[in-house]
């Protein structure tokens, strides 16, 4: 074979895959490309076939998601404000209770022996691994007689129920990679095991809390299946209101598209924030020698 | 300063018993060191020392008082690890005056006893630097003026100069040895490293299979080892072994033609003639020129001024370490002093006397 027609191979080889790195980012971000663009365009452009390119920005649809402008009291405003305001408070509570338990509990199951350590681990994960669907039902009934349906604090109980256990594993992973020395160290020398995991052990794994906060955070924010059961007004948060969106005027799509937006945004600050502790936490909290 | 006193102290783990029955007594000041490979139980002694993992049965006694149920931070001991425990966050002299701020030194002492250990440690010029910005060796320097500026009952070391350099092994090694006896501490150091054990310890405490096998002064557990473990273990390269063969008239060693008559041997041997295993250390093979010798040579090594060689028995391979200049040395013939004997089945030596060196 003649290097020329290897460099033709190459070259051609090269080509085909650039093709399909193409076909998948379009595929990947086609969709929020499209989303991004609908969200600004009123009703007319929307539906204008073949799809309008150059248009007006309609920004009515951000206004009533954030609840600001004429359009919060317009007959067309269905309410999306009250659920991003739902999903914010719900997520940000329930993922600071499960990653506050789950940074105590990791310390206990990474430090210390105890009877059935190795069930209680099993168990927390399989809170994880429940699908929820299953027992969609019983949570509905449950929560009517404890007066938790539609309540913000029952999606709380909820979003901690269902990441405290993720939480306790990547956290446990973190602790592990701390030498035990860290606190035996500071125990021989006179303070106590609570001040060295304040002051020294957790200033170490500040990086695993926030990467495991902002996983809690994005199961809690992207949760769907628990809170469109358990809500009906009241406690709706983003997720489902968006898929159960209309308003006095049909379905209002720029809104919904907003809306849409509004819901990705958190997810790309989060993942910005941590990129540098996400590779970190992956490689060596949670699957570092333990 | 004060003396242990471990008294049939045992420590299990579940069904494990990582420390069975030991009992030792470490003087005011001594630089002890236990000795042994890993998993021996070496460790699982300091840390109940220290009062990290606590005992089964048994008592531990620091000048008499017994300290079983008093915590790590009341013992008043000093540790330093293997892996380097400093505090990243910390300057190297906030991480030294560490175990002062938990008691709460008055801060005219802290700054007294801190100009005091960086002139024995020399660290003036890193004090406001932060660990990273230290070599390991450096580091662990560190470490032990945190251990040292506390002016503790006693230091526990568990491997401390392990995971540092070898360059800088050999001279944090001489430093330390002449640091403890400069201060005095009562020091306990555990190491796998007999040559670290053999130039720091006033007595090395060498253990097995979580029980004391010898306690004695380097020397004497050199020249007098009191198992064929102890011969081995001490001693770079290792001791050979060669099967004591009773015969009439004296031993045959090994598979070779090689007699050892009962005129060549000591009294304790011939008395009472059995299986024994004979114990020589390289550094007693001696090279000898000729063809046709009964314990050839087979391979030479040049090691600078010395001879590194192997020799054979029947169809076993041993080494010796000799400085002869012969350019063909024919075989080998030991040192009649040099000669260690041991019970076959027990592993215990014979009480022959000390071997010279």
């Amino acid at each position: 074979m003649s290097a020329a027609r290897n460099k033709a191979i190459d070259h051609l080889g090269r080509w085909l895959l650039l093709g399909l790195l193409l076909i998948y980012t379009v595929y990947n971000l086609g969709p929020i490309l499209w989303l991004m663009i609908s969200s600004l365009k009123g009703r007319a452009d929307l539906f204008a076939m073949p799809p309008t390119w150059i248009f007006t920005p309609d920004l009515t649809g951000y206004q009533s998601v954030f609840g600001v402008g004429a359009a919060r009291e317009s007959a067309s405003s269905f309410g999306v404000f009250d659920s991003l305001v739902n999903s914010v408070i719900v997520s940000s509570v329930g993922t600071t209770l499960a990653v506050l338990l789950g940074t105590l509990a990791g310390y206990v199951c990474s430090r210390f022996d105890f009877r059935g350590k190795g069930d209680f681990l099993f168990f927390v994960l399989s809170t994880r691994m429940l699908p929820p669907v299953a027992v969609l039902v019983f949570y509905h009934i449950m929560f009517a007689k404890l007066g938790l349906a539609d309540t913000r604090t029952g999606l709380v109980l909820i979003s901690v129920f269902a990441n405290v256990g993720l939480a306790t594993w990547i956290m446990k992973g973190f602790f592990d990679s701390v030498p035990r020395e860290v606190e035996q160290i500071a125990i021989v020398s006179g303070y106590s095991r609570l001040y060295a995991f304040r002051h020294l052990v957790l200033p170490m794994v500040k990086g695993g809390i926030a990467a495991t906060a902002g996983f809690c955070f994005i199961f809690a924010w992207n949760e769907f299946a628990f809170s469109s059961i358990l809500t009906t007004t009241q406690a709706k948060t983003l997720p489902v209101k968006i898929s159960t969106a209309s308003g006095a005027t049909g379905i209002e799509w720029t809104q919904i598209c907003a809306a849409g937006v509004v819901l990705i945004i958190p997810v790309l600050i989060f993942f910005y924030l941590i990129r540098k502790h996400l590779l970190m936490g992956m490689t060596f909290g949670v699957l570092g020698r333990s | 300063m004060a003396r242990i006193d471990l008294k049939n102290l045992s420590i299990h783990f579940g069904g494990f018993k990582a420390v069975d029955d030991v009992s030792l007594t470490v003087n005011d000041g001594e630089f002890a060191v236990y000795l042994g490979p890993s998993g021996c139980g070496k460790t699982t002694t300091l840390r109940a020392i220290a009062g990290l993992v606590s005992a089964t049965s048994g008592d531990i006694l620091f000048d008499g008082k017994r300290v079983n149920d008093l915590r790590p931070s009341e013992r008043n001991i000093a540790m330093v690890f293997q892996f380097v425990s400093l505090y990243p966050h910390l300057s190297i002299a906030e991480n030294i005056i560490f175990p002062l701020k938990a008691r709460g030194v008055a801060k005219a002492d802290i700054a007294r006893k801190l100009d005091w250990v960086t002139g024995i440690f020399k660290l003036g010029d890193d004090l406001r630097r932060y660990p990273s910005a230290l070599p390991p060796g450096a580091r662990q320097k560190v470490a032990l003026a945190r251990a040292v500026i506390r002016e503790p009952a006693a230091l526990l070391l568990d491997e401390p100069l392990s995971a540092i350099d070898e360059q800088f092994r050999e001279e944090m090694r001489w430093e330390l040895g002449h640091l403890q006896r400069e201060l005095g501490v009562t020091t306990i150091y555990v190491t796998h490293d007999q040559r670290e054990a053999m130039s720091l310890a006033d007595r090395i405490v060498l253990m097995n299979h979580s029980k004391i096998v010898q306690v004695a002064k380097p020397d004497t557990i050199f020249f007098q080892p009191s198992s064929v473990f102890a011969g081995q273990f001490i001693g770079s390269p290792s001791m050979n072994l060669i099967d004591l063969v009773p015969v009439s008239g004296g031993f045959r060693l090994g598979a070779s033609e090689v007699v050892l008559t009962h005129a060549e041997l000591p009294e304790a041997v011939i008395r009472n003639p059995r299986a024994l295993k004979l114990g020589v250390r390289p550094r007693d093979v001696r090279l000898v020129s000729g063809a046709g010798h009964p314990l050839p040579v087979v391979d030479v090594f040049s090691v600078g001024r010395e001879k590194y060689f192997a020799f054979r028995i029947g169809d076993t391979i041993h080494q010796g370490f000799d400085t002869l200049t012969d350019s063909t040395p024919g075989g080998v013939v030991f040192a009649p002093d040099g000669l260690m004997f041991f019970d076959a089945e027990t592993g215990m030596r014979l009480e022959t006397g000390r071997i010279a060196a």
